[in-house]
């Protein structure tokens, strides 16, 4: 931890500017007008149900009293939403509830856009193309984190979609490489806050490869998911991560290192590619100190451990075997860097 | 001095966190291959080799009981009835042992305890599985909670006591569907409002017990959870009377009740702004549903008259739009009155 003259002072940034760039965000975080999170969940929740209702007079307006009824019409629907939206996020001294109406009405007008473009199966492509373009669209108009969000997911969404639907083989191997664009985001971040595309990037894979998991044999002939480059993929990049906190980290961490990455490496290989692009994550997370990036980490990691028990292709013997032998690993090395930082501390 | 100004002063004295780092990008005080730099020069270097030992502890952990679930899984279906009651047994007896070994007053404990009460369900599943004792679901989780009372009263420990509230709930609610509401005793609407002021008189228990320095009790999910749980059973029914889903009042009734109470004594004898964001949430989606039903009497949603819906839609999105308008305003009435509290005590 330190405070910003020592920050200021080690970056060699002129502290001034620095202060002033962190009153402005500070004094608007807790003006007396924002509210917890909870309370904007609260209102919220009502500026959703209102945008409905709103997406809801729009749609009766253009299907029931105009009567059009090509999915064209969605798509300017859509776009005139998104339109709207942005307009009113783009306000000066909006206020929460404005604010967060504008969210839902834009974040409707890309859903319409998706929706107008994948009217059959076949247009998932295009969908997920017309989508990332609306979401470059929110990016450069408005600074709206949940937004940006909603609309990257979707994208990503349609994507996945596009590659399952359309049978590409070794989807998770695809996907998988959204994960180094993710992290290359979270460690060298252009101006423009792109941390909301960057955790759907990270968690492409990781939900992806959930679906991958689940048996959807009888509705769907899904293609082989592949996997196996998406872990050494993984691999590499947590092997990297871990060079990064090597260069920058003190001797102790160091000699942590030592012991955790081989042991890392293994139990990524023994993990669904879901479960490496987990421990990515995890390890993206301590490299910078993002606790959100770490809980998101530990409970895809949770998961992964949980979805072993349906994977199909081995004997719940085997898998028992794998596991008990990555736990053991595991704990000797928690054991091993307990007893340095005892010593260490000491 | 004003408000911004003690901010402006604040912000400067304060550590320097992630999203700050993150802030100073986007203002462009730092570069793009800074970023790493800074946000490691911020970086708490003690909190990330605590919590990197203890992932690691879990992860280990995790693998290691999965593989041990995993084993007896894989082998359940071969073991004599004798193996899976020794098995199960003696898991309950190892994992309290150990609780008592790694005492009570630690998380570790407290998790091991959590561990026998769950064990005891599954032993208790087992014989019912076993022996095809022809008890009603609400028997076995009615006796799994009254076996493991004795635990939960010994553990200090608010998730313990999580665990056990809910096998508990499970039991009264299975009950409740099994028994009161097939033999007409009561109705599903006022097994529903019962059931959430049991809920309800869970948080006032909580709340006495914290007001006598029950310590372990005090962490503020302990109330949230029941405050927001107790109104939540009885909405959807409550809805349903506002639809003529329902012909009960009771639900729309107790709804309004724990809406009441909720800002009212969170507001003004125990502040806690998360308790009243809850009431405030259910009390304005509640309205909405009201309006709505209002629009459908006087205005019709007949979907063969298109303009009509249109500009029956129309009123109801400005209704929601002014119903969480004023519940915006109340929001920041209530916070700032709080407020005024607090710095005046």
């Amino acid at each position: 931890m330190t405070d910003l003259e020592r920050f200021c002072a080690q970056l060699n940034v002129d502290r001034d500017a620095a202060a002033a760039a962190l009153a402005a965000e500070r004094a608007e975080a807790t003006s007396a007008l924002s509210m917890p999170w909870f309370a904007r969940l609260v209102v919220g929740v009502g500026a959703w149900i209102t945008a409905l209702s709103a997406i809801g007079v729009g749609s009766v307006f253009l299907f029931r009293v105009i009567g059009t009824e090509t999915t064209g019409s969605l798509v300017v629907l859509g776009a005139g939403f998104l339109a709207l939206g942005l307009w009113m996020l783009r306000r000066d001294g909006i206020g929460t509830f404005a604010d967060q109406l504008g969210t839902a009405v834009a974040a409707a007008g890309v859903g319409m856009i998706a929706g107008g473009f994948a009217e059959s199966s076949n247009a998932l492509w295009l969908a997920a193309l017309a989508t990332a373009f609306a979401t470059a669209v929110v990016i450069l108009l408005t600074p709206k984190r949940t937004l940006q969000f909603l609309a990257a997911l979707l994208a990503a969404v349609l994507f996945a979609m596009a590659l399952v639907v359309d049978k590409v083989p070794y989807y998770l191997d695809i996907a998988a490489l959204a994960g180094p664009a993710g992290v290359l985001l979270v460690l060298r971040p252009p101006r423009r806050d792109l941390q909301p595309t960057a955790i759907v990037l990270l968690l492409l894979l990781p939900v992806l490869g959930i679906y991958g998991a689940m048996d959807f044999s009888v509705y769907i002939d899904s293609p082989p998911p592949g996997g196996w480059f998406a872990k050494v993929l993984h691999i590499g990049l947590f092997g990297w991560l871990a060079m990064l906190h090597w260069t920058h980290g003190g001797e102790a961490e160091r000699s942590g290192l030592k012991v955790f990455v081989p042991v890392a490496a293994v139990v990524c290989l023994l993990l669904p590619a879901g479960g490496s692009a987990a421990l990515v994550i995890m390890m993206l997370a301590f490299v910078v100190g993002s606790r959100p990036l770490a809980l998101l980490g530990t409970l895809l990691q949770i998961h992964y451990l949980w979805r072993l028990y349906y994977d199909l292709d081995v004997t719940l013997l085997a898998k028992s075997g794998v596991l008990t032998a990555a736990g053991i690993v595991l704990l000797v090395a928690w054991w091993l860097l307990q007893r340095r930082s005892t010593g260490a501390r000491s | 001095m004003s408000e911004s100004n003690v901010e402006t002063i604040d912000s400067t004295a304060r550590p320097i966190v992630l999203e700050d780092v993150a802030a100073l990008r986007r203002a462009g005080v730092i570069d793009s291959a800074e970023f790493l730099d800074a946000a490691r020069a911020c970086r708490d270097a003690d909190y990330w080799a605590d919590w990197s030992l203890k992932a690691l502890l879990a992860l280990g952990a995790g693998h290691l009981l999965a593989g041990i679930v995993f084993f007896f899984a894989y082998n359940w279906a071969d073991l004599p009835l004798l193996g899976k009651f020794a098995v199960l047994e003696a898991g309950i007896v190892l994992t309290a042992v150990a609780a008592l070994v790694v005492r009570l007053e630690r998380p570790g404990g407290q998790a091991l305890l959590i561990g026998a009460t769950v064990l005891t369900g599954t032993l208790l599943a087992v014989i019912g599985q076993v022996y095809q004792t022809g008890a009603d679901a609400w028997q076995l989780f009615a006796l799994w909670a009254l076996l493991t009372l004795p635990w939960a009263l010994a553990s200090r420990s608010a998730a313990h006591w999580l665990v056990w509230l809910v096998v508990a709930f499970v039991a009264a609610t299975t009950y409740g569907f099994q028994v009161l509401i097939v033999t007409e005793v009561l109705t599903y609407v006022e097994f529903s409002c019962l059931s959430a002021i049991a809920v309800a008189l869970v948080l006032v228990v909580r709340e006495a017990l914290v007001a006598r320095g029950t310590d372990w009790l005090a962490p503020g999910w302990t109330r949230l959870l029941p405050a927001f749980v107790a109104p939540m059973i009885v909405f959807a029914k409550a809805v349903g009377y506002v639809f003529g889903v329902d012909e009960n009042l009771v639900a729309g009734i107790t709804l309004i009740v724990f809406v009441a109470l909720l800002i009212g004594i969170y507001q003004r004898f125990l502040p806690d702004f998360a308790a009243v964001a809850i009431g405030t949430a259910f009390g304005s989606l509640f309205l909405m549903a009201i309006g709505g039903r209002i629009i459908r009497e006087t205005m019709g949603f007949e979907f063969d008259q298109p303009l009509q819906v249109m500009l029956s839609l129309t009123v109801l999105t400005f209704w929601c739009a002014g119903v969480t308008t004023v519940t915006v305003k109340l929001l920041i009435g209530l916070r700032r009155r709080m407020r005024r509290g607090m710095h005046d005590d």
